[in-house]
């Protein structure tokens, strides 16, 4: 019984293709981290690697099967405590501790979802949330292990003892090298769970209990896996986290960053595993760099209830969702094309940068990426903020655009050169990108202005020039690459 | 074969199944009736959502009364949903596959063959990796009915495949529900409002009506009893009495 054939879809691959572009990001960001950032910046990026994984655990339970758990912070505490109670108390090695802490806060989060077999939605919102006030409050009087006697193993009036680094990890750039490490494990076993079997299921079970039962699939077992997975590895975040600092704060697991967990990862996305990298950034990178700047970081929480409100109405994916739609479009020849071209420009420029002494050469590298990067991504990026509005902004802000366009390109051509239609894009583009980038990496690298932005202008502007030159040789590659893979990106979610 | 004596179901006051008794053993059974006659609520019986409170029910032989609903899987009763119930972000493959992960098969070859099977037989194969939001509603209820023919099914039931269909989609299912005895080596049992649907692929037809058997036989002979007509188009008296 075939029937006509038309365009085929692209299969989503094997699990370990699915699985395999976050762990190449993971591990680029791992290995060049370290090389651009200074400490303190390392530290603040540990912290986000652990809010990452966090944030997948809540994810995996709202994007698979659609329940909201309020308490995975908390969770995190839990597997911080027993990761430092464990090693305080018997002087074994962190990675052991580290993993324990986390079956135990497994075992928390098993226990936590028993609830969940019968409750759903809001109800389950509420239980969590309750069980991670109470956690804070056990957190309020017994406080987290430092090396003092008894089982709670809590210093009264004296010296906190502090664990110390893995052996592994001493430093700050080992550690967070040793973060990202376990964040690639972490997410890698949510990914793939999702790419295979219990992935399927949750999928029957999302779409409706009563068709997984009716087909055979144990309800209990999957939904009881969701949330055993979800507490390990929200108490191996919360074990890293107290590697990290050595110590843990009594009041460092509050109810509101547990809500606010889940807030970020919505607005992040629950449905890709960038969303739950956003929500990391969010949380920990975005008010750092507000104090840098000398801004009271606490400021992005106002812009956060705003974020989630328009993500909420504006759609489910979230901001990882969104851009995963824009870049589904994206082309092979594109990616060779700008890579080639990113690198030659970037290594130059910082090469440049080195040699009159303007900056160091990683930051220039950094910076001459990021500017080149965003070039290409703001545009589509500024149309993703502009539909937070709503199509009729959205719609709105592209005739204005046209209107004055049109304008623009009359007085050009009366001046009697060949007017072309983008140019107030891309000059409005090019002078954002100045001032975001410059005004990032002012907080990041202490590079003044006139350098940062000498930078970023110059590599866009190579890049025009080499792309003008170039047009016509390139060309032809691009059709060849093209027609050998075709958009890389089109089946990735 | 499917066998009901007695069967009984109340919600509170009321008997969506009352008393009925009845053995079907043609290949492919329709059942039609008037809204809230009980049909869904029979399909949840045979499905086991819904305990009864009296009588009993076999398929093939075997009491179902008392198993759980995910072990009548397990047992070859397989059954579609009203809506269908495909997951929008996984792909054809994938939503027949699941179904497969959780249905015995001897080796992981057996398996592959038979999704990859059930999937050409209902003719999707050339929508295999597409995602179950971009599958037309005709695809999604074959989809479905290729979900229910995964692990030797004895007993399949659909409930309203048809629904929402054009008259081209609807022959193409006609022909796919017809071959399903001969595919998968299980009874069908088809709940349609299009009657149709019914006639062209129903051996043997059984009309329910407040809960109670109005009618059973050969599908044809079925729809002519003029009490059927009467429950389906009203009764024309009462409609003049009312007036």
């Amino acid at each position: 019984m075939a029937r006509k054939k038309d365009k085929p879809d692209i299969p989503p691959g094997t699990p370990f293709q699915r699985v395999r572009p976050m762990l190449i990001t993971f591990f680029v960001v791992a290995v060049i981290g370290p090389w651009i950032f200074s400490s303190y910046w390392l530290n603040t990026f540990s912290t986000v690697a652990c809010l990452t994984l966090a944030a997948g655990t809540v994810a995996l339970l709202y994007g698979q099967l659609g329940m909201v758990s309020l308490a995975q912070f908390a969770l995190a505490g839990v597997g911080g405590w027993f990761c430092l109670r464990l090693v305080h108390g018997t002087g074994m090695p962190f990675e052991i501790a580290l993993v324990l802490g986390a079956i135990i806060a497994g075992l928390f989060g098993l226990i936590l979802g028993l609830p969940a077999l019968r409750m759903r939605g809001l109800y389950l919102a509420l239980l969590t949330l309750m069980i991670a006030a109470a956690v804070q409050v056990v957190f309020n009087v017994i406080g987290f292990p430092d090396g003092g006697p008894g089982w709670v193993g809590k210093v009264v009036n004296g010296q906190r003892a502090m664990i110390s680094r893995p052996l592994l990890a001493p430093g700050d750039d080992d550690y967070f090298r040793y973060t990202m490490f376990w964040l690639a494990i972490g997410m890698g076993l949510i990914e793939w769970a999702r790419a295979t079997l219990p992935g399927r299921a949750w999928g029957l079970i999302r779409k409706s209990e009563a068709a997984a039962i009716a087909a055979g699939v144990s309800v209990v077992r999957y939904k009881a896996l969701a949330f055993a997975m979800a507490g390990s590895l929200a108490g191996l975040a919360g074990g890293l986290l107290a590697g990290l600092n050595g110590q843990l704060d009594n009041t460092g697991f509050p109810v509101s960053q547990s809500i606010l967990l889940y807030a970020l990862t919505i607005v992040g996305g629950a449905y890709h595993w960038m969303g739950a990298v956003f929500a990391g950034l969010l949380i920990r990178a975005l008010p750092a760099l507000l104090n840098d700047h000398g801004v009271d970081g606490n400021l992005s929480n106002a812009f956060y209830g705003f974020a989630l409100l328009v993500s909420l109405i504006q759609g489910r994916k979230g901001l990882a969702g969104q851009l995963a739609d824009f870049y589904k479009f994206v082309r092979m020849s594109r990616i060779v094309e700008g890579s080639i071209i990113w690198g030659v420009i970037s290594v130059g420029l910082a090469l440049a940068a080195v040699h009159y002494q303007a900056m160091g050469f990683a930051g220039a590298l950094f910076l001459s990426l990021v500017a080149l990067l965003f070039r290409q991504a703001i545009p589509g990026v500024c149309w993703l903020l502009l539909g937070f509005f709503g199509k009729r902004v959205q719609d709105g802000a592209e005739d204005i655009e046209a209107w004055l366009s049109l304008r623009l390109s009359r007085v050009i051509s009366a001046v009697g050169i060949m007017p072309d239609h983008r140019i107030l894009k891309r000059a409005l583009n090019v002078l954002f990108i100045g001032c975001f980038v410059g005004w990032v990496v002012n907080g990041v690298f202490d590079v003044n202005y006139a350098v940062a932005l000498t930078i970023i202008w110059a590599s866009i502007a190579i890049r025009f020039l080499i792309e003008l030159l170039l047009y016509p040789a390139i060309l032809p590659l691009r059709h060849k690459l093209d027609a050998k893979y075709p958009k890389p990106f089109a089946a990735y979610r | 074969m499917i066998e009901i004596n007695d069967l009984c179901v109340q919600f509170g006051g009321v008997k969506p199944i009352d008393g009925l008794t009845v053995t079907l053993n043609r290949p492919i059974v329709g059942l039609i009736g008037p809204n809230g006659a009980g049909k869904t609520t029979l399909l949840n019986v045979l499905s086991g959502f819904v305990e009864p409170r009296r009588g009993w029910v076999k398929v093939n032989g075997q009491t179902m009364t008392g198993v759980p609903a995910h072990k009548r899987a397990e047992f070859g009763l397989r059954r579609t949903f009203q809506t269908d119930q495909i997951a929008d972000d996984l792909t054809l493959l994938e939503n027949v596959q699941a179904i497969a992960d959780h249905a015995k098969f001897d080796t992981h070859d057996a398996q592959k063959k038979a999704v990859y099977g059930a999937i050409d037989f209902v003719g999707l194969s050339h929508r295999l990796d597409r995602k179950g939001d971009a599958l037309s509603t005709e695809e999604r209820h074959l989809a479905e009915v290729a979900k229910a023919l995964i692990g030797n099914p004895k007993l399949v039931m659909l409930d309203e495949p048809g629904a929402g269909m054009s008259e081209t989609e609807s022959e193409h299912l006609q022909n796919v529900i017809k071959g399903i005895p001969g595919y998968a080596k299980a009874q069908v049992f088809l709940i349609d409002h299009d009657v149709e649907l019914i006639s062209n692929t129903c051996h043997e037809t059984m009309v329910l009506d407040f809960g109670k058997l109005l009618a059973l036989g050969p599908t044809l002979e079925v729809l002519k009893n003029p009490e059927v007509q009467k429950a389906y188009l009203g009764n024309f008296d009462d409609l003049e009495v009312a007036a």
